[in-house]
């Protein structure tokens, strides 16, 4: 995992307020996305944004620099986000997702209900209102894990250590995540 | 010789990307000749490109934004150094 600026990690330690404030300023737009990529709306997203940064000044201290600051910030976050939602059902070990892949082919491994071509036209408001509404219909870990992946373009090594989850189940939760959004857009009919 | 649905459980989980050669080598060649595969693959990438997309285009309000980063900045400068919590 790479490593960060030994000098930067100095200052958080020392909590000097240039270098928390280089960090503010280099990943507030980034957490406040994930926030919105996790399903909250602007104003959620913004109190999940503040609040992991303040939490971040308050135990900068014991930042040891031994994962990046991205990381550490996103950790951060997740809990934050968990927290702001306490109470919402847990992923269920078994997830009727796997269920409706399966059934998708036939005994030898064939497709018996063949994908369809998506469309071209990636940009109509159409297709942004139907992936919104298939990703609220996505639980939570696994909607976290393909939006780190695929908008945040984290490794996975580092979505691993944000999520706290080994690589195996990291790969079980983007198909999940994939094959739920692929069968809901599917449903909304996406060759348009 | 891989099963579509072999095929579609690698490109899902992401496995493809820690493959080694001889499976990419499969993987590429199923998608070769089957047309389902392909679209499937297509699907695949459109997910990842229509949520980058969204999450980029709605940004939440801009100069809220703002308002937070200039907070946030205010509390650094107030904050950090200031009151060391465990001192």
């Amino acid at each position: 995992m790479a490593r960060e600026d030994p000098q930067l990690v100095a200052g958080i330690r020392a909590r000097e307020p240039a270098a928390l404030e280089r960090v503010v300023r280099a990943y507030l737009k980034q957490i406040e996305r994930a926030g919105r990529g996790a399903g909250l709306d602007a104003h959620q997203a913004e109190e999940v944004a503040q609040a992991t940064f303040v939490t971040f000044i308050e135990t900068a201290h014991r930042f040891e620099g031994r994962s990046t600051v991205r990381t550490w910030l996103f950790g951060i976050f997740f809990r934050k986000l968990q927290e702001a939602r306490r109470g919402f059902a847990r992923d269920r070990q078994l997830d009727d997702v796997d269920e409706v892949f399966e059934s998708r082919f036939d005994p030898a491994g064939h497709w018996s209900t063949p994908p369809r071509a998506p469309g071209s036209d990636l940009d109509s408001q159409a297709i942004l209102d139907d992936i919104r509404d298939c990703l609220g219909q996505t639980p939570e870990r696994q909607r976290m894990a393909f939006v780190l992946k695929e908008v945040e373009e984290l490794s996975t090594d580092e979505i691993c250590n944000i999520l706290e989850i080994t690589s195996t189940n990291l790969g079980v939760m983007l198909f999940r995540a994939r094959n739920r959004l692929r069968e809901c857009l599917e449903s909304k009919g996406l060759e348009r | 010789m891989l099963s579509c649905k072999e095929v579609a459980t690698t490109l899902a989980s992401g496995e493809l990307e820690a493959s080694g050669p001889r499976r990419r080598l499969a993987v590429w060649f199923h998608l070769l000749i089957c047309a389902y595969c392909r679209a499937y693959a297509r699907q695949m990438r459109m997910l990842g490109e229509v949520t980058r997309r969204l999450l980029g285009r709605e940004v939440a309000d801009p100069r809220a934004l703002d308002r937070l980063e200039r907070r946030l900045v205010e509390r650094c400068r107030t904050l950090g150094r200031a009151g060391d919590p465990d001192g």
